[in-house]
């Protein structure tokens, strides 16, 4: 599940008061009128109770679909480009100053809001307004997601299931496409950047962990376990009932893969934003959940390579995968097989505050995905290791019938 | 069918395969005004660009605008308490 991304607000700005367009007057003013609407929406969506921000994400990405055509029209025109044939010449009058509200850098006081950083190019104009375009495809592809997670109502169907991963999977793919271009465009910038959200570094960060989350969604559609764990904790599922989970062993081997190539994405991510970069810090916040992706990731692509082995007869070798996925994830292992006290208490008040946050709809699946992660290895090696175990007691039996 | 040994996880992770791509990226394309929109923009501007002219904070009017009826000056004394609170009274 993509990153809870906060979406930025902006100052107005008057394209006129700063840029006039010999060929095409009124650009400059249609350019503002259209900036004027993304303004707007952005507002509007920050005021929003968390629950409703969702449904008004259409309207800001229209909303910032309508201003692009403006504003690269006017970036074309700065260094006389033809438009359709038709040069656009526009010049720059003075410096404009626009400001936006970084959502991803480092605070300088912890749980205060960022204050607003000013520009002084069009060209981070560019930037903060198409990552705030891929930030709000990434939270639409979260969107269309929420109702698989959601375990107080019956389950959603196969059918529902598999067009919510395709929409998120293209919402995911055009904002890995967004930063992937931004990152282009970054490498002919000679000034340093704002602030860190736009960042040469955490551009091609967002890229990265843009495609490492589409790469996991390709799993997630044909991944029955997630769903085994959910209904334990959901009173109205009752597929249990008639349906073990499956997989065919060369698809547990191809999934494993596809784990990997996320991990090794996220890993990407993860080491272009942890440290110091060129403006400035990324929140902690943002550098833990491309860590955690990470270890998920991992940790998934070792439960697949046990599905693999088990469904290959080595109940021995799966269910070491299943412990290294464990080391992944960093939980500890619990060297007496009782599973009581303070642990699991721990546990199951945790995954009961995950259930809640899902519910409300807020900054749920901060943890990219590792508490559920870790449920799914727990039930399987509980499940194998008694396999494992009653194979040997049998086995004994039958040695002591012999003697 | 024999117990089978727990083999240890650091040879296992040593040989784990590369990963897999399933994605290719499709490259963004900016958006480019269209033939029609842009000709009309020949045409000089039809009214002023004011945008600069609106308060430029997206929180400065979220101030406690003044309540209906008050005396200037003292909306403060008009902030709502919360109802539930305990320290209402």
């Amino acid at each position: 599940m993509p990153y809870p991304f906060v979406l930025p607000t902006t100052s107005s700005f008057s394209f006129s008061s700063s840029f006039s367009c010999e060929s095409h007057p009124s650009l400059p003013l249609n350019a503002s009128t259209h900036r004027g609407v993304v303004r707007e929406t952005l507002k509007k969506h920050k005021r929003l109770p968390p629950s409703s921000q969702p449904s008004s994400l259409s309207s800001v990405v229209s909303g910032i679909n309508g201003y692009l055509p403006y504003l690269f029209a006017v970036d074309a025109g700065l260094s006389h480009k033809a438009i359709h044939g038709d040069e656009v010449n526009v010049i720059l009058k003075t410096a404009p100053a626009i400001e936006w509200r970084p959502t991803i850098s480092d605070s300088p006081i912890p749980g205060k809001e960022l204050p607003r950083v000013k520009i002084q190019s069009l060209e981070y104009e560019v930037f903060f307004t198409l990552s705030t375009l891929a930030s709000a495809y990434a939270l639409q592809a979260r969107a269309a997601l929420h109702p698989l997670y959601v375990t107080s109502t019956a389950p959603v169907g196969t059918q529902h299931r598999q067009t919510a991963v395709a929409a998120a999977t293209r919402s995911l793919l055009d904002a890995a496409g967004i930063y992937d271009y931004l990152s282009s465009r970054a490498e002919g910038l000679v000034t340093s950047p704002p602030c860190a959200d736009i960042s040469p570094a955490a551009v091609r960060a967002q890229a990265s962990l843009a495609l490492a989350e589409a790469t996991l969604l390709a799993v997630l559609k044909d991944d029955p376990y997630p769903a085994v764990v959910a209904q334990d904790r959901n009173a109205n599922d009752t597929e249990w009932m008639y349906k073990a989970p499956d997989m065919p062993k060369v698809r547990a081997h191809l999934f494993a893969r596809l784990c990997l190539a996320a991990s090794e994405h996220a890993t990407q991510a993860h080491s272009l934003c942890a440290g110091r970069s060129a403006g400035g810090r990324i929140s902690e916040g943002f550098v833990r959940y491309l860590e955690d992706l990470r270890r998920t990731s991992r940790a998934k692509a070792c439960r697949f390579f046990g599905i693999d082995s088990e469904l290959g007869g080595q109940t021995g070798t799966a269910i070491a995968w299943l412990q290294a996925g464990l080391q992944e994830l960093g939980v500890e292992r619990k060297e007496s097989k009782k599973t009581g006290g303070f642990g699991r208490f721990k546990k199951e008040w945790a995954e009961k505050r995950e259930d809640r946050k899902v519910e409300k709809g807020g900054n749920w699946g901060a943890d990219a995905g590792k508490l559920e992660e870790t449920r799914v290895i727990e039930m399987l090696e509980t499940k194998w290791a008694k396999q494992n175990d009653t194979v040997r007691s049998d086995y004994r039996i039958f040695e002591a019938m012999d003697t | 069918m024999l117990t089978q040994v727990v083999p240890p996880t650091g040879p296992l992770l040593a040989q784990m395969p590369s990963g897999r791509e399933i994605h290719t990226l499709k490259p963004f394309q900016p958006p480019l005004l269209d033939a029609t929109t842009l000709e009309a923009m020949r045409a000089p501007p039809d009214r002023s660009d004011e945008a600069g002219a609106y308060p430029s904070s997206d929180e400065e009017t979220l101030a406690h605008a003044t309540p209906v009826g008050a005396y200037p000056g003292t909306q403060g004394d008009y902030r709502t308490a919360t109802p539930s609170s305990p320290n209402y009274y």
